[in-house]
């Protein structure tokens, strides 16, 4: 009893009783959860607070299992963690807040979501392995639970994501039994996450260390969503709604995983020690951003599209970890806490239009701009910052990652192909953010979309608000979250970058270009559009038939109108780069879905082939007949005989 | 307490005889009766199981005769678990059987067989004496094989035909067990057997006795390959005495007897006997993997979970071929978790047929959920502490066992464990996902009476409970009850220090 209030129980108790609330007192279930978010959220305030301030809350001591000491315990990592769950935890709620109306069946989307938060904050609380893996194995059911909430085929995005967690999570189990022996073979304190102050790093030279880094490492790396094992984010976009969007394979899934893999890579074991895992998981961190980024780029439907960028941008975060500099690791964890904030703010704004459109297929629709407007804004800067565009925080933190790739490639060259690959992927990512939009708020608006409006309020602040902490994080990136986010959470005195940035001189010079660009364009008279009538083959084309639709950016070659179209756009020198992307990306990306999703999809239809064919021929045995029965039992009868008058039961 | 082990026989038998003279009186003075019972046996098992001496087993001498002589009740630990076990799903099944029972007629005959059934199973787990033990399996046998056939229709009967064959070929197995075993040592006392047997030659006769007893039992506990009929009989019966037949019935006439003598009668541990281990191990596996693979294939609700009753004594019989202690420590829980889960699961099969009247679920559009929320409920929550997911009950269970194969080092069957798991998952969720979840239900389906749905929710409480104290369980009740198991033939020792004075 005497561990119930204190702040870190509560963390853990306050989501899940506030679950069973919102489950019981349906009426009042969305004042439940965000009053249990704003609860929840003192409490992570207060444990980052203690950290920063040096103090520490004292940790929680639970019944020791097997000889493994159970605590609930917070350092500057898990603090910084916390907080951030908290934080999008709340503005997800508030965006899904309505004060009447709304899906009757939305308290499945509280319920779980809140025993998800619970979950989650008790996973980042634990001190040994077997709490994590407690905690870890609830959440992949509350996960599936809240995958359930939504229209369409919930069900084969909420399989496909229990199968592809349910793995990994054997893989963590394995891993942390592997990983319980070796620390006792080491004589320290057995099973514990290790903790920054007097932390002691393994080297990954015994392949007992390796074989538990590999496995925990997957683990964690499926769980934050990285190739091959992302399948289901995309399937999920189709059939959730944007907020489970942003609250699961967006930001939570994230942090989680990539909290346990910076815990694995630099405050367990060192991961400079082995060349050959280091360069695995880089290969892992590349692949992931530019397969997920050719996938992206032949999207048609925005939160498909989305889902795939949610993907492509953990490659980075694994790329920066495993680089395991400070400054890569600074970088990643930086690259995490920017990703969850603007693809959230990405998913709730599409999620906004799909709203207030009922489509998310781009191809209907299209100049919202000027209707919604403020969700338009937030959308843009959060594109730009997931595109890495200077000075918004994306770009600081791919900034920081590549330089420790630099920093690396000073004395091992080879580490520079990952500098590349994360560059390319950016340009990429740019392209595909082009393009979404482009098809969701500018061009013409298509006649069906006349009367839409902006969303209400609930529904534009919390995009609204992640779009400013993007310029905030990336304005005064060095003064603001390195300082006090990062800094405490990797117990690293101050992070120095190579070279020099200054994010607010930067802005300074945009901003001049910017205005310089609008004035010719005011000046110049070109934003009032001039009607042509346009021919083509000897007939005259209707304003509607020319519409310029943004889907088709970079589709394939075969459409020629709008091929034509492109060619006009792409005028002036960059046609040859989308031609060249055009075709590449299709070529890629199809090849890869066919190669990566299609052959996880004929696996499973293969187990469960074979598991029908081995049902069906043991049902033929039972035929219900007594002669079989004996049958069986003379069987059994002669295997025991065989067992023990041949072994004479000693032998 | 010396009065308990007679008291526990004494009450159900005497209100099986007075059921059939009341009943004719007054319909309800059955369900009354029945109810006073099992409310009293649940009692005194309560007491038994936690406030009996660990070490100093109650031992009751009928008529005062010391113990190689006359017939002896020696309740242990292990005893007064077991008792415990199946005090609590018969009186949760008794208060579903309430309402249930108003679709059948002739309750006061089913009260009669229910209570037998009780006091035979109660007899098997407290006696000290082998041919006893004989006499109680087949006094709770029998009335099973009545209660299997309750409903009289011709697919019922046949049922319970064929398991009454196969229960009987099983019992003469067992039978003639005890008298080569009676031949060779002129006594039937358990304790006393356990020393002859120490001072014998272990030749190949010795052992075919003991394969009698194994393939006996085995059929009882309905082992792979020993299990064909149970996916007849289970599901045929009445929901509540499905629910009692996969919970208790199959662990207390298979795994317990066979415990008991292996452990305490033989005396054989891994370390000196690895053959017998192998063997137990052997058929552990076999049923987890073979009943899985058929449960997924099932479409009838109440025969899939049946199967999977199979697998799930597998765990437990795998659990004793490990033998070692956290491996019985897990054993003995999931004795403890899979009667609650399963015996709920069957409950909740009752639940749906008792309103929709139909178990085959590829005829289910799903949308249960909504009409019948609280079956749903405790058939999800159900599902998941049978499956072993934290953090209910059978997380713990198979947790212990899992740990102990690893322990004990053997990887591939651990690995099977916990793989099989998630199989267990899989097939459970498949009635989740056809009859509970989805969007539109059956017309005019409402929830089940009140008292039904009571005995549900209270067994959901005991598994969410016993998951969330299981480290206040695991000394006050599982350890001793291993302890016994792990002490061997000292068995011996303390019923004679205890029963030989009179």
């Amino acid at each position: 009893m005497r561990y119930l209030f204190q702040p870190m129980t509560l963390l853990i108790l306050i989501p899940l009783v506030g679950a069973l609330l919102a489950f019981l007192i349906r009426p009042a279930r969305r004042y439940i959860a965000i009053a249990a978010a704003l609860g929840t959220g003192y409490f992570a305030l207060r444990i980052f607070l203690d950290g920063l301030s040096g103090t520490g809350t004292s940790p929680i001591h639970l019944p020791e299992v097997f000889g493994i000491a159970n605590r609930l315990q917070a350092d500057g990592l898990s603090g910084v963690i916390l907080l951030l769950v908290s934080g999008f935890a709340l503005l997800i709620f508030l965006y899904s807040f309505r004060f009447r109306g709304g899906p009757r069946d939305d308290w499945k989307f509280f319920t779980f979501a809140l025993l998800t938060y619970g979950a989650a904050n008790g996973a980042l609380l634990a001190s040994s392995v077997l709490l994590l893996y407690f905690f870890w194995g609830i959440l992949l059911f509350t996960v599936y639970g809240l995958l359930f909430y939504g229209r369409g085929d919930v069900e084969t995005a909420a399989r496909k994501m229990f199968v592809l967690n349910g793995v990994a999570d054997f893989l963590l189990l394995f891993g942390l039994l592997v990983f319980i022996i070796y620390t006792k073979q080491q004589g320290v304190e057995p099973g514990q996450l290790a903790y920054f102050p007097g932390m002691r790093r393994f080297a990954l030279s015994d392949p007992l260390a390796i074989t538990a880094f590999v496995c925990i490492a997957a683990a964690a790396l499926t769980k934050a969503g990285a190739f091959p094992m992302h399948t289901w984010i995309p399937k999920a976009a189709e059939s959730a709604p944007a907020e489970t969007m942003a609250f699961i394979p967006a930001s939570l899934d994230k942090l989680l995983g990539i909290y346990l893999f910076v815990r694995l890579c630099y405050s367990i074991f060192e991961i400079r020690s082995n060349l050959t895992v280091q360069l695995i998981f880089l290969t892992i961190g590349a692949v992931t951003v530019l397969a997920a980024v050719f996938m992206a780029l032949v999207q048609k439907d925005a939160m498909r599209l989305l889902s795939y960028h949610a993907v492509s941008q953990v490659g980075y975060m694994i790329l920066g970890i495993a680089s395991g500099t400070v400054l890569g690791i600074a970088g990643g964890l930086f690259h995490m806490i920017n990703n969850a904030i603007y693809k959230s703010a990405l998913f709730l704004g599409a999620g906004a239009v799909k709203r207030q459109t009922g489509e998310s297929d781009l191809e209907k629709l299209g100049g919202l701009a000027r209707a919604m407007p403020v969700t338009f804004f937030s959308f843009l800067i959060a594109a730009l910052a997931i595109s890495g565009v200077p000075p918004l925080n994306g770009f600081v933190s791919k900034w920081l990652i590549y330089q420790s790739f630099v920093e690396l490639g000073r004395t091992q060259p080879f580490f520079l192909i990952f500098l590349i690959a994360g560059a390319f992927g950016s340009v990429l990512t740019l392209a595909s953010f082009l393009k979404l939009t482009h098809s969701l708020f500018l061009g013409r608006r298509p006649k069906a979309l006349e009367g839409v409006h902006e969303v209400g309020f609930t529904k534009w602040f919390p995009p609204l608000l992640m779009a400013l902490t993007c310029i905030a994080f990336g304005l005064f990136a060095f003064r603001l979250p390195l300082r006090y986010l990062i800094s405490p959470a990797l117990s690293a005195s101050v992070i120095v970058p190579l070279g020099h940035f200054s994010p607010l001189a930067f802005a300074a010079i945009m901003l001049i270009i910017v205005s310089l660009g609008f004035l010719i364009y005011v000046v110049g008279g070109t934003y009032r559009p001039r009607p042509r009538k346009v021919f083509l083959g000897a007939e005259e084309l209707t304003e509607e038939e020319m519409h310029f639709s943004g889907p088709h950016f970079y589709s394939s070659i075969k459409n020629i109108k709008i091929f034509f179209e492109f060619y006009r756009f792409a005028e002036g020198g960059s046609f040859d780069v989308f031609h060249y992307i055009q075709g590449l990306s299709n070529a890629l990306g199809r090849t890869l879905k066919r190669l990566v999703d299609d052959s996880l999809n004929a696996f499973a239809r293969f187990i469960r082939y074979f598991l029908d064919l081995v049902g069906k021929g043991f049902s033929l045995l039972h035929t219900g007949g007594l002669p079989f029965y004996l049958g069986w039992i003379l069987l059994g009868i002669l295997i025991l005989i065989l067992l023990l008058i041949r072994g004479g039961g000693g032998a | 307490m010396e009065i308990f082990p007679v008291l526990l026989i004494a009450i159900p038998l005497g209100g099986a005889f007075l059921i059939p003279i009341l009943y004719k009186a007054w319909n309800r003075l059955a369900e009354i009766v029945a109810g006073l019972c099992l409310a009293a046996v649940l009692a005194l098992s309560i007491y038994l199981a936690f406030f009996l001496v660990p070490g100093k087993p109650l031992v009751y001498l009928f008529g005062n005769w010391p113990v190689p002589l006359g017939i002896a009740f020696t309740v242990d630990r292990l005893s007064s678990f077991m008792l415990l076990v199946v005090s609590i799903l018969v009186f949760f099944s008794y208060i579903f059987a309430i309402r249930y029972m108003d679709h059948f007629t002739g309750s006061g005959k089913f009260y009669t067989l229910y209570l037998l059934m009780l006091v035979g199973m109660n007899g098997v787990v407290m006696t000290g004496d082998l041919f006893n033990m004989f006499v109680f399996i087949e006094i709770a046998s029998i009335s099973s094989y009545a209660l299997v056939a309750f409903g009289t229709e011709a697919e019922e009967l046949e049922a319970g035909f064929k398991y009454m064959v196969m229960g009987e070929i099983a019992s003469m197995m067992i039978l003639l067990a005890i008298a080569f075993i009676y031949a060779a040592t002129s006594t039937l006392n358990l304790a006393d057997i356990s020393r002859s047997f120490a001072a014998m030659d272990k030749t190949p006769g010795f052992w075919f006795v003991l394969i009698l007893l194994m393939s006996g039992f085995s059929i009882k506990a309905a082992l792979v390959p020993f299990h064909s009929w149970l996916p007849d009989a289970h599901p045929s019966a009445p929901a509540p005495i499905s629910a009692l037949l996969s919970g208790v019935f199959i662990k207390v006439l298979g795994v317990y007897a066979m415990a008991r003598i292996l452990f305490n009668v033989y005396g054989v541990s891994r370390a000196s006997y690895p053959a017998v281990f192998n063997a137990l191990l052997i058929l552990g596996l076999a049923s987890i993997i073979i009943a899985s693979l058929l449960a997924l294939y099932q479409k009838d609700y109440k025969r899939l979970l049946a199967y999977s009753s199979i697998s799930q004594i597998g765990y437990i019989v795998l659990a004793l071929g490990i033998g070692n202690e956290f491996a019985l420590i897990g054993a003995l829980a999931h004795i403890l978790s899979h009667s609650l889960g399963k015996g709920l699961l069957f409950l909740t099969s009752g639940s749906v047929v008792y309103r929709v009247g139909e178990r085959d679920i590829t005829k289910f559009t799903g949308g249960l959920g909504k009409q019948m929320p609280w079956t749903s409920l405790s058939y999800n929550l159900g599902a998941l502490s049978v499956a072993g997911m934290p953090p209910f009950l059978g997380f713990f269970s198979k947790l212990f066992i899992i740990l102990g194969a690893v322990k004990a080092g053997f990887i591939v069957p651990a690995v099977v464990a916990g793989l099989f798991a998630v199989v267990t998952l899989g097939y459970l969720l498949k009635i989740t996902n056809k009859v509970f979840w989805g969007k539109e239900g059956i017309k005019g389906i409402k929830e089940s009476p009140f008292v039904m749905v009571f005995a549900m929710v209270s067994l959901v409480v005991l598994l969410v409970a016993g998951g969330a104290f299981f480290f206040w369980l695991k000394p006050h009740l599982l350890q001793p009850a291993a302890d016994v198991l792990l002490k061997g033939t000292e068995y011996a020792e303390i019923v004679f220090r205890i029963g030989a004075g009179g």
